[in-house]
Order: structure tokens, then C-alpha cells, then sequence
């Protein structure tokens, strides 16, 4: 069985910071999320953008399932609920902001905004982590665990993720990527990735892609 | 997916430790008796929780001692041992909440102050994911993934490590999830108003929130082919799964309990099997009314009156990430006595549910039972246990 790209799209806002910010600003206005973090909406443009590639529309098939993979997942939400608790009373934290650090809140916010039911995880991990994303959705297809699988690679760059590159603990970027994949050869729209679980070509993938 | 078929997942061992047990035989003796209440509380929040002592010896940090417990017990069982040749062939799935974040306290007050002075916490937390260290350390060199999906992460890791065996990327897997108790869920859920300041009471008309707990818990998956061809003879198999979401709220599920309704059906479907062969649910109930309610009446819908149901909550707390796992390990203990305890702390059931919870323990006679799990974010998982 292939897996094949059947939509994509990225946004890399280090490579691209100003068209980047517009960006995100539109999606929190067409989405209409008043309150939610920057991670989530990276996580938001690609995926809806990858969608839309796809179908024309910024919406996904119901039974559609994400995978969402982050090295730090939404840091920058974590660090002030952290924050808080040095500078507040225990009684006195904002629910919204623990409720938004879980690692799995930006895959959330991605299945209710483009209306996807299916299956979603969110994978954490470093150096292994694209490869063991791409496992994960070549697993779900071949056992027809969903009809098609959105895979997004995000991750976001605040003052803590630069002084863990800048230690060399890290090598974080910011921005997204997201994928459509299909096992079905009709919905090849991009071209076809074989899944090796010994290799990571994600970055050989994404430049092929970007050039497209 | 039967028993006879040759896709069958094997659940060819078992490690688990959380407030029911030390370990599983511990857990078999407990899970049947009252028990007791929470061991600690946070006095500022009046908010009782079960919490684990468990030796951490240096450089290690409490979840991966008591990961290390589970995954001990859970290779014994298999007849595995870390580092042998098999395992280059093993896959490793595990599901954690807290333990993906960098969230130690002393450090990030550090880098706020612009005082850090060593990088090691930093350094090792980002070597690599729990799943990758573990894997590591005992040798493992077959798929390795960490799910982090609040409260169904370890549900999750289950499903996908059988999914490795079915799709042929290794042919025995280790699957299962860890949580230990930190400040920030202990914090994150009061602020959250969803805590109890009692013994929780899952299902109870007066139920007033969930305790949180900590624990791990490790299966071992092996494809008939693999169990057969070592000689290893399990009573055990997973006999299906399922998962979807509610694309609805980030905390609360789904008023009609859209997405667990499907994970079940999902699960049944994959399974082969249908509600009436299922003898018993032991289900995600936290204590909250939100979930208690939503999935009484989702597992009425499915399963009709004769649905027999009750939450293991009451005995460990919520382990959030390694809650899936664990309720499935109590879930094939329960198959292989044939016996179910009480919903324990649920004196009058919540009258607005269509079907009430086991009040008392009772024996039961079936092959197939199941264990659902509710998360953050929408996300619902359900797990079909059988025994052979």
C-alpha cells in the first residue's frame, strides 16, 4: 500500500515573518478564536491550508484523522501558567490556560475547526519525532484505521526554545507543515512517501514540496 | 477480529502499579475490596489525592521509576528480558500528559531570573521522549512513539502499538502510559472546578469531582504468530479499538457523546463481535457530571438495559495519561476472574442516568469486555479486552 500526498502546506514563519504574522491573523479572524495562542494557530493555518489544497475547501471529510507532532508542544502557554504559579495563590490560576497547555489542545482546536472526527493523537518527541510521525500515519492507513490522515509538524519559537537551540539542546523552528495523506493512488495529488522506519527524509520532502 | 484469527493481538503480559497495587497480583486482591480513601492533601485547596511511594533513585525522576516498575513486571510476564536479541524486533508506544511538558519548576524559575547555570535538566529532557529513552535502555529497536493526548494517551499507545503488529512493523510491542502527580494538574484541575474535596464518587447522584492519582501501567502485544513460535501462552488478547472525537469543546465531551458513541462502535466493528457480547464496561467515569453523565448515556444507548458498568476511579483516582492502560490491565484481571467489583463510593446512583452503575459485585460469564476512556480536546478511545 502507498501513502500518498493528497494536500499540502506550510507556514514558515522564520523563513517569512511578517507574510507569516498576516497569516495567522486571518485565520484567528476567519476561524473566530479570539483567545487562542499563537502554536495553535500555526498549527491552524497549515492544516487548513493542506485541506484546502486538496478539496478547494477549508474543511476535512468527517472521518479524517490528525496527527499533530511537536517537540515542546504549546510552550509558550505552559511557561505562563508556570509563570502564575510562582507569582499567584494556588486558588487563583486562569482554568483557560492549563485547559490550552496540554500537548493534544492544538489537535483539538484543528479536528473542531475543520470538522474531522476521526482518530487524533498528538506524538512528542526530538530527534525521532518526524520519523515516528510519519510511522504513525502510514500505520493508520494501511490498517484502515481512517480514510485519510492530516499530519502536522509544528512547532513554536519563544524565549525558552531559543536558549534551548542556542545551548544546542535543540534545534527548533518556527512555523508549520501539514500533509493530507491517502492510500488511495486516485487522491496522489503531490506525489507518493514511502515510509521508512530506519530513515527521516521529512526535510527532503518539504523542500521537494515547497518547490512544487 | 476473533480469537482464532490470525491478526489476533496477543496480550501475552502485564506490569501495573498505581494506588490499587503495587502490582497485579496486588491489584487483584484490591480491586474487590472498599477502598481506601485518598493518602494526600493540598491544604490551600482543600483537595484530597492518591499519591505512590516509590523509591527514585538519583539522576531519575518519579515517572520513570514507576514506569520502570511496570515495564518489569509486564517483560517477567511476557518472558522477555531487556536487551536480548528479540527485542531489536519490539516496538514501544507509550502515552504520558505531564511528562512531555519541561515544566520543573526550579528550572523555569532559573531561566525566568536569568539564572540558569546548568543545563542538564534541559539537556536530558531533550535527549529524547520517554518512549526513546526507554527504548534505549532495554535494547528496543523496533517502532518507538510517545502519544501525548491527556487523558486517552495511554488508550491511544495500545491502539497503535497493535497497529504496528497488524501492519507487520514488528511482531511484539510494548505498550502503556505513565503519570505522576505534579503541581500543575494538581492546580491546573482545581482551578478547573472539577475536583472533589471527598473520596471521589464516580456515577453518585452526589458526586462533586475527581480525585487525581498517579501510576503506570505496561501491555505486552505479540502477534499469534510470535506468542506460538516462543512457546508463550496468554489467556489474553486485544480484541479490538477504536477512536474518535468530538469536535465540539477543548474540555467538555460532547452533550450526546458523539465521538464516544463512535470509538465504541468502532471498536465493536473492529473486534467483529457486537454490544450483547460484551459482559461488562469499565468505564473512563471520573466523577465529574459532565463525563458521568455523557457516557452513562452513550453506553446505555449502545448496550441497553442489560449494560453492566461501573468506574475504577473511586479506587485510584485519575492517572490521566496512564488511565487507558491501567483500566485495561483491572479490565482483563476482572475477565479472568469472572467477577466484577461494585462502582465502590456510589451509594445512590445519578438518577438522570438511563441505566444506574454495579452496586454490588457480582460474577459474570463472557469472553469480551470493554474499557473506555474520555480526554481533553474531545478525544474518546474504547478497548475491547478478550480472553481466550
Amino acid at each position: 500500500m502507498g501513502m500518498y500526498v493528497a494536500g499540502f502546506s506550510s507556514l514558515m514563519t522564520a523563513r517569512a515573518p511578517d507574510a507569516g504574522e498576516s497569516c495567522l491573523a486571518g485565520v484567528r479572524k476567519e476561524f473566530q478564536l479570539r483567545r487562542i495562542d499563537r502554536f495553535t494557530l500555526l498549527a491552524l493555518a497549515s492544516a487548513a491550508s493542506a485541506a484546502e489544497d486538496f478539496s478547494g475547501e477549508r474543511k476535512l471529510v468527517p472521518e479524517t484523522g490528525i496527527i499533530l507532532a511537536s517537540s515542546f508542544g504549546p510552550a509558550r502557554i505552559i511557561l505562563d501558567y508556570v509563570y502564575d504559579m510562582f507569582d499567584f495563590p494556588p486558588d487563583q490560576l486562569v482554568p483557560g490556560k492549563f485547559s490550552h497547555s496540554v500537548h493534544n489542545a492544538a489537535a483539538s482546536y484543528v479536528a473542531n475547526c475543520l470538522g474531522a472526527c476521526g482518530p487524533e493523537i498528538s506524538l512528542a518527541g526530538f530527534s525521532g519525532l518526524r520519523r515516528e510521525a510519519w510511522s504513525a500515519a502510514d500505520t493508520w492507513l494501511r490498517c484502515a484505521y481512517c480514510p485519510r490522515v492530516l499530519l502536522i509538524f509544528v512547532d513554536e519559537l519563544i524565549p525558552f526554545t531559543v536558549f534551548s537551540n542556542e545551548k544546542g539542546c535543540t534545534r527548533i523552528e518556527d512555523g508549520s507543515a501539514a500533509f493530507l495523506l491517502s492510500p488511495r493512488p486516485e487522491e496522489n495529488r503531490r506525489g507518493e512517501v514511502f515510509c521508512d522506519c530506519a530513515a527521516d527524509n521529512t526535510a527532503d520532502i518539504f523542500e521537494r514540496l515547497l518547490q512544487q | 477480529m476473533s480469537s482464532s484469527d490470525s491478526n489476533t493481538i496477543v496480550i501475552s503480559g502485564m506490569g501495573g502499579i498505581s494506588p490499587a497495587g503495587q502490582d497485579c497480583a496486588e491489584t487483584r486482591r484490591n480491586l474487590y475490596l472498599p477502598p481506601l480513601p485518598p493518602n494526600r492533601m493540598y491544604p490551600a485547596l482543600k483537595m484530597p489525592f492518591r499519591l505512590l511511594i516509590v523509591p527514585v533513585p538519583k539522576g531519575r525522576n518519579k515517572s520513570e521509576s514507576l514506569l520502570g516498575i511496570a515495564l518489569r513486571e509486564a517483560l517477567a510476564d511476557a518472558g522477555l528480558t531487556s536487551g536480548e536479541e528479540r527485542m531489536r524486533r519490539v516496538g514501544l508506544c507509550l502515552g504520558s500528559s505531564g511528562d512531555v511538558q519541561f515544566n520543573d519548576l526550579y528550572f523555569l524559575n532559573d531561566f525566568r531570573n536569568n539564572a540558569v547555570r546548568d543545563e542538564t535538566l534541559l539537556r536530558n529532557f531533550t535527549s529524547g521522549s520517554i518512549a526513546e529513552k526507554c527504548a534505549k535502555e532495554l535494547g528496543i529497536g523496533g517502532p518507538v512513539a510517545t502519544i501525548s493526548n491527556a487523558c486517552v494517551s495511554s488508550a491511544d499507545a495500545v491502539s497503535l502499538a497493535a497497529m504496528w503488529i497488524q501492519s507487520g512493523k514488528c511482531d511484539i510491542a510494548l505498550a502503556g502510559g505513565v503519570d505522576r502527580i505534579s503541581k500543575m494538574p494538581l492546580t491546573g484541575f482545581h482551578a478547573l472546578g472539577v475536583t472533589s474535596e471527598g473520596a471521589c464518587r464516580p456515577f453518585d447522584r452526589d458526586r462533586s469531582g475527581l480525585n487525581l492519582g498517579e501510576g503506570a501501567g505496561i501491555v505486552v502485544l505479540e502477534s499469534v504468530r510470535s506468542a506460538a513460535a516462543r512457546g508463550h501462552k496468554s489467556p489474553f488478547f486485544l480484541a479490538g479499538f477504536g477512536a474518535a472525537g468530538d469536535a465540539y469543546h477543548i474540555t467538555a465531551p460532547h452533550a450526546e457523546g458523539r465521538g464516544l458513541e463512535k470509538a465504541v462502535r468502532m471498536a465493536l466493528s473492529r473486534a467483529g463481535i457486537g454490544p450483547d457480547d460484551i459482559s461488562f464496561v469499565n468505564a473512563h467515569g471520573t466523577g465529574t457530571e459532565a463525563n458521568d453523565l455523557c457516557e452513562g448515556t452513550v453506553l446505555a444507548r449502545i448496550f441497553g438495559e442489560r449494560l453492566r458498568y461501573f468506574s475504577t476511579k473511586s479506587i485510584t483516582g485519575h492517572t490521566l495519561g496512564a488511565a487507558g492502560v491501567l483500566e485495561l490491565i483491572f479490565t482483563l484481571i476482572m475477565l479472568d476472574e469472572q467477577r466484577i467489583p461494585p462502582n465502590w463510593n456510589c451509594a445512590v446512583p445519578d438518577p438522570r442516568l438511563p441505566v444506574p452503575p454495579m452496586l454490588e459485585a457480582s460474577s459474570i460469564r463472557g469472553s469480551f469486555a470493554m474499557s473506555t476512556s474520555l480526554a481533553f480536546g474531545g478525544c474518546n478511545a474504547a478497548l475491547i479486552a478478550g480472553r481466550f
